[in-house]
Parts: C-alpha cells; structure tokens; sequence
C-alpha cells in the first residue's frame, strides 16, 4: 500500500459530500435531530431575554454552541465505524485495517474536540471565561465528540437507549448552562450542583459508550462482523 | 491456484457444505446455479470476506488468516454492487483505491474507459448500473492482478459490450498464468469459453471440474420413454417425460451404451442447470 497517498484527514474530509450527506439525512434522521436541538435552543432562559444588545449577545452565544453540535451530530452520521465493502477488500491485513479505524474513530474525535473548541472559545469572547461553565462545556463536548452512533439491529435495544439517553443528558446540561455563561443566570449553588450532577451521570454512560465503541471497532476489522451479523 | 479444501460455512438458515474445489492457473472459471445456490457466498469465501467454519481456502497456497495483504494484492473484483465511492470522479476513484495496490496504473484505467466509452471526470454515482460494472472492471483490469473474480456481472453489459468484455477476459487469461472466476447466469458464455466449471446446487458445489470432464461425463438422451428407461436406472439423473417421447439427463461413462433410436448430445450448462433445478 502507498501509505503517502492516504491519509486520515483525506479519508475524514472524503465523507463530506453531497451524496452522503443525503443518505445521512435520509436514513440517520438527522433532520429530526436538529430539531430537537434547536428545541433545547428555543428553551434556553438566555435567548429569552428581550433588550436587544444582549439578545444579539444571546443568539450568537447560542449559535456558538448550537452550531458545533449540530456539525459534530453530522460528522457521526457521516463517519460510522463499519467501512465500505471496498474497504474490506483492498490489500490490507487486519491488523492494519483496524488500526486504520481505530485512527480514525480518534482523527474524527479530534476535529469535533476543536469544532467545539472554536465554539467555547467564541463563548468566551463573548461572555468572558468562567472556569465551571467551560469546564462542564469542554468535558460535555469531548464526550460527544468521541461518540459513535448506536445502531439497534447492530449493537442491541439496552445500548441504543443508553446512546439517546446520553444524547438527551448531553443537550440538556448543555442547555441548562447556557444562562449560567451568559450572565442570565448567577447562582454559584446551582451551578456546582449542574456540574456535579451532570459528571456524575454522564461519566459513567459515556464508559458504557466507549465499550460500544470498543466493541464496534474490533468488530468492524472483519466484513463479516461488521456488515453480515 | 484457488483451492478450497473441504469448506463450510453457516450463513443463517443457509449453508455451504463441504466444498472442496481445486482451479488450476490460467483457467477462466464458471461459477453456474439457481438463484439463492450459494454462488455469491462461495466467491465471498474465495474473496475471503466470509470465513470458513471448517475447511481452508488457499490462494496460490497461501491464507487469509496469515496472508491477506499479499492475497489482495493479486486479486481484481467485480461485484453485482457499487464498489466505488458515488460522489468521486472515476479518475479520483482509481487514484484513492489505487492506492492500496502496487500493481495500479492510472495509464492503464483512463485508457480502458476511454476504451469502454466512459469519460474519466464523470462521478461514479451518475453512473448507469452496466457503467458502473465497465468501470468496476476497468478498475480490476489497472490493478493487474492475478486473479479476477467478477459476481454477475454480464446481465448488465449490452450485446455490444459483452463481446468487448469476454474479449479482455479472454486476453486477461491469455498468458496461462492468471485466473478468473465468473459467476454468472448467461451458460451460454460460460459454455463457450469456461474452462472449469462450478455448479452449485443448495450450497454444495454439484459439479466442478475442467469443462472436458463435466461434457464427457453427462449426456442429453431423447427418445422415447421406454428405451430410455432400459438405461440403468443409477445412470439417469433426472428424466423428463413428455406426450410424444421423453429426454433425459444422463451420467455418461464408456461402458454404456445407448439405443441407436436414441438422440445422444453433449449437455449445455443450462440444459444441466434445468434438470438440476
């Protein structure tokens, strides 16, 4: 294999097509998806507020977290860990193949870290930097960055459930910390609660997720496992 | 060689069973039988995309399990399916898939669409089915592989096409060292310029021998009935009686002999494939 010819970044940038991006749309739901977060963005208290300066402060606070998320939710769409039929069937050895994979399930993770980056570092230009908000923000956005999608059929109801019920825990502290990045909301006591709470239960579901997530790539290795079974 | 060594495979409710095949280098190999025969699962097998639960596979007697780099480098693919990325161009296909193979020559794939009417820049995905076949096939052929493996494609090609098609198949296995195998439905090629044939019945690979021996060891016999059931019944496969006379298909040795009333033809691929089915 002409290793210089290939790399992670060309094969990540690859998916990003109009073609996929329909498949995705069409199959995935991602429609369905943004609006739901677009629902917890309409909910948020912070773009409530009716003077206009801070309004404008508030919308693009809000599309500085909205934004990334919903280009992250499509990169993970867009980059399932089971590879193409072709894939499986260009010289390679296994060991290779899943290292291949491995780098790229941590390549993807890596560009949706610094999507998210770019968002908080927008925030706290905004907003100014609050240690605690950017904290739950930052460890929020890594767990989802390195997040893969559940597929029922493929990795069993109790999983799919754990995965949407991370996806709705991960909206929806991200939301409830939007007022406190804002200034909208002030209380030091709830937001020590937020963040204990939200560590609490999302440490854990995003270790069960990374199993998956283990599991899923060992098995994607072989075409058999990935695709037939 | 491709050598299958006693193989079988489970496959949900279907199974390949003990399927030991030998195909000699340098032959054009026919894979033949009825929808759902297991002749998709035994080219994945020899694609090693599925496993044996038993048995080996050997290419050039080496295994995937061990060798599946070296294996790959010398194998083309066809596939009834899209193959190649949809939203690239043809020429940005070769390029990216090109680059796993030592043996890929850009020259060599732009030419062969030239060849086969498609232009380069075209993406993959506003391709016609038979195009993306060309394409996939034109693909193989830059590869320069020793073993070609093609799954139906020929359904797909137009008349004008297939005698280009089974050209450069014929040229591909011209120097006597390289190997292709070709699953498909249209006997009547395979009857014309198979070496080896497979035939699989219900997973298990009925027949498979160099052509010769498949046409020397069955007959077509048509007459009537009654001469034809003097015949010894452990000879005749499978007899098919009609209003005026009846045919039947025949295990053929030297020793037998037939009634001269009777009309004795070698069997096509498809008159096999209709009294197997």
């Amino acid at each position: 294999m002409k290793d210089k010819n290939r790399s992670l970044i060309k094969e990540y940038v690859m998916k990003w097509n109009l073609h996929d991006i329909k498949r995705v749309c069409q199959v995935n739901g991602f429609p369905a998806f943004l609006g739901i977060v677009m629902l917890f963005g309409l909910l948020s208290g912070g773009v409530s507020r009716a003077d206009e300066e801070v309004f404008v402060n508030d919308f693009l606070t809000g599309l500085a977290v909205l934004l990334p998320i919903g280009l992250v939710w499509l990169s993970i769409c867009l980059h399932p860990v089971k590879r193409e039929k072709m894939y499986y069937l260009c010289p390679m050895d296994h060991d290779t193949r899943l290292r291949w994979m491995w780098q790229a399930y941590l390549c993807a993770g890596l560009i949706h870290l610094t999507v998210f980056l770019a968002g908080l570092i927008i925030l706290a230009v905004l907003n100014g930097f609050e240690w605690r908000t950017f904290l739950l923000l930052f460890c929020n956005d890594l767990f989802f960055s390195f997040t893969v999608q559940a597929d029922e059929k493929e990795d069993g109801f109790g999983y799919s459930l754990l995965f949407v019920f991370f996806v709705s825990v991960y909206l929806l502290t991200t939301d409830m910390c939007l007022p406190f990045v804002t200034g909208a909301e002030h209380s030091d006591t709830l937001l020590n609660l937020l963040l204990i709470t939200a560590m609490a239960v999302e440490l854990p579901l995003f270790w069960k997720i990374l199993q998956m997530i283990r599991r899923k790539i060992q098995n994607a290795g072989m075409y058999e496992e990935a695709v037939v079974k | 060689m491709l050598e299958l060594d006693h193989v079988s495979k489970r496959l949900g409710s279907f199974q390949l069973r003990n399927i030991t095949i030998q195909i000699p280098t340098g032959y054009l190999c026919g894979l033949a039988g009825e929808n759902g025969a297991g002749k998709t699962s035994l080219l994945y097998m020899l694609l090693g995309l599925y496993r044996p639960d038993s048995g080996t596979v050997r290419i050039d007697g080496k295994i995937y399990e061990e060798n599946e780099k070296e294996i790959r480098q010398q194998t083309g693919i066809v596939l009834a399916e899209d193959l190649l990325h949809p939203a690239f161009s043809l020429l940005q296909n070769g390029r990216y898939y090109g680059s796993f193979y030592n043996g890929y020559e850009e020259a060599c794939f732009v030419e062969k669409l030239k060849q086969y009417h498609l232009d380069p820049r075209e993406k993959f995905g506003h391709l016609s089915k038979g195009q993306k076949l060309k394409c996939q096939f034109a693909f193989a052929l830059a590869c320069h592989p020793a073993y070609l493996f093609l799954d139906e494609p020929v359904a797909n090609f137009d008349p004008e096409f297939k005698k280009q098609f089974f050209a450069d198949l014929c040229a591909f296995i011209g120097d006597g060292e390289r190997t292709a195998v070709l699953s498909t439905h249209e006997t009547e090629d395979l009857d014309r310029l198979a070496d080896y044939l497979i035939f699989m019945k219900e997973g298990e690979a009925v027949i498979a021998s160099d052509m010769e021996k498949f046409r020397d060891s069955y007959r077509i016999v048509s007459g009537e009935s009654y001469k034809i059931r003097l015949l010894r019944p452990d000879v005749i496969v499978k007899l098919e009686e009609r209003e005026f006379g009846a045919r039947a298909l025949v295990r053929h040795s030297r020793l037998l002999s037939y009634d001269k009333s009777l009309l004795v033809a070698y069997p096509t691929i498809a008159d096999f494939m209709y009294f197997m089915s």
